[in-house]
């Protein structure tokens, strides 16, 4: 029972700190609240198990769930060339700019673009990234090599660098 | 790089703030653990379920075990050596040949009245496709262990008889094609010795066709004897479950049942009269005499007495 308090407890103070990953990786709203239930579903099963904090350990779920199974269950997700058209007139070159780092963004391959969430929005090192989705630091490093590079090429950030 | 570094952290940090907490998520979550526990259970059960079907199927076909023969189909051994079959009510198919290199060579000619049973004995588990150039015949399964090698047989019926055995200028007129059954495996085609049912253009001197519940003939005494203590012999042919009575005016002469086993090659049934019935029976060489027959057993028509041997 204590495990039940401290589970929903959990939820309720980083339910929403995981959906902020959860959207990054997911880039919609519904499958990220989709994907954050999911993985925290799964987390109670081990809940009891876990040593020490459970954040890393949910958000690593989170990662692996949406790099492997949630590509199965979001066939429907397909990353977009054009960005739908926005209805308020901010169309100024540093949004442009950064719409297009996000639309480019959202074209990685899922494994990149949640090796490039994990680095650069939760600021994990290498190996913490390499542990949290289950695979080596060297494939950590040669996917950030390979999303950074994709990024830079199609977000074309040279013509746009300084811009935000 | 460091500046696309900088910038997407930047981006992320702005994107992030987007979405909207959802406060019923704590319930949401709930809901889905139950979900979760449910396909958990169910997927047990069916687990077990599946685990249990599989080890009956894999237990049904285990090496050794009958059940994997189809109906009808005589139990292994079939071989009392690599070369030698030995089936009860089947006898092997003169004019067969079979080698390891070049398959196996089929000349004698069909018998559309008896079924056949091709047996394989193989020193690893596997099958044994056969083939001719009209088509497949079937593959045989040897999977049976029988001492420190396999067994197993394919029936095919009288009616399918055309498929094995093709007049052919093809040699061999059978493909063989081992699968999985190691370096050193045989294969043998053997036919029953009792037939499914008479065949056409057949003469009897008593014919079942025509009364089936049994009739009489008139027959000779033999006037010299065919074996020591055997006054004479009569041929019947006759379908499985059959039986005959034999009977002069005098008294029981013989009765014969129509088993697999007591068929020799060829389908006839050897009937034997010794001299002490012939004696008791008050019968000479060289008299002739009637015999009436009497049926019982299968209530069939499907027998005849073709005479003495």
């Amino acid at each position: 029972m204590a495990d039940r308090a401290e589970f929903d407890a959990f939820i309720t103070e980083r339910g929403q700190a995981l959906l902020r990953t959860a959207y990054l990786l997911t880039a919609d709203r519904g499958a990220a609240e989709d994907l954050l239930q999911t993985s925290l579903a799964k987390s109670w099963f081990a809940w009891s198990r876990i040593d020490g904090s459970p954040e890393p350990y949910v958000r690593r779920v989170i990662a692996t769930t949406y790099a492997t199974w949630w590509r199965r269950r979001w066939r429907t997700e397909r990353p977009t060339a054009e960005l739908p058209e926005r209805s308020g007139p901010d169309q100024t070159a540093a949004v442009d700019a950064r719409d297009e780092l996000w639309r480019a963004l959202t074209a990685l391959p899922r494994r990149q673009r949640a090796v490039v969430v994990l680095r650069y929005f939760e600021d994990l090192s290498e190996a913490e990234t390499a542990a949290a989705l289950g695979v080596s630091v060297g494939t950590v490093k040669s996917q950030t090599f390979k999303a950074l590079a994709a990024l830079r090429r199609d977000a074309d950030l040279s013509r746009t660098a300084g811009g935000a | 790089m460091s500046d696309v570094e900088d910038r997407l952290r930047t981006l992320l940090r702005e994107r992030a703030a987007t979405p909207q907490d959802n406060p019923t998520r704590r319930a949401e979550v709930r809901s889905r653990i139950t979900a979760i526990r449910r396909r958990r259970v169910a997927g047990t059960a069916l687990g077990l379920v599946l685990v249990t079907v599989a080890g009956l199927l894999l237990l049904t076909r285990l090496p050794g075990r009958n059940e994997s023969l189809p109906p009808a189909v005589p139990k292994p051994p079939y071989f009392t050596s690599f070369e030698t079959t030995r089936v009860v009510g089947y006898s092997r198919e003169e004019g067969t040949r079979s080698d390891t290199q070049h398959g196996m060579e089929i000349l004698a000619p069909p018998n559309e009245y008896r079924p056949y049973l091709l047996v394989a004995w193989c020193s690893r588990a596997g099958f044994i496709h056969v083939s001719t150039p009209v088509g497949t015949v079937g593959d045989v399964p040897c999977k049976i262990r029988v001492g420190d090698h396999y067994e197993g047989a394919l029936p095919v019926s009288s009616a399918e008889s055309d498929r094995l055995f093709v007049l052919s200028s093809i040699v061999p007129n059978v493909t063989v094609g081992p699968d999985g059954v190691g370096d050193r495996w045989a294969l043998a085609v053997l036919s029953r010795n009792l037939p499914d049912r008479l065949p056409e253009g057949h003469h009897y001197v008593l014919d079942g066709r025509r009364g089936r519940a049994g009739g009489s003939f008139v027959f000779a005494v033999p006037r010299s004897q065919q074996l020591a203590g055997r006054a004479f012999s009569l041929i019947v042919e006759c379908v499985e479950g059959v039986r005959l009575t034999f009977r002069t005016a005098r008294g029981e002469l013989a009765v014969v049942a129509c088993t697999p086993d007591s068929a020799v090659g060829g389908g006839a049934i050897g009937v034997p009269v010794s001299t002490d019935a012939a004696d008791r029976l008050g019968l000479r060489p060289g008299q002739r005499i009637r015999i009436t027959v009497e049926r019982s057993g299968r209530d069939t028509d499907q027998w005849g007495v073709a005479g003495q041997q």
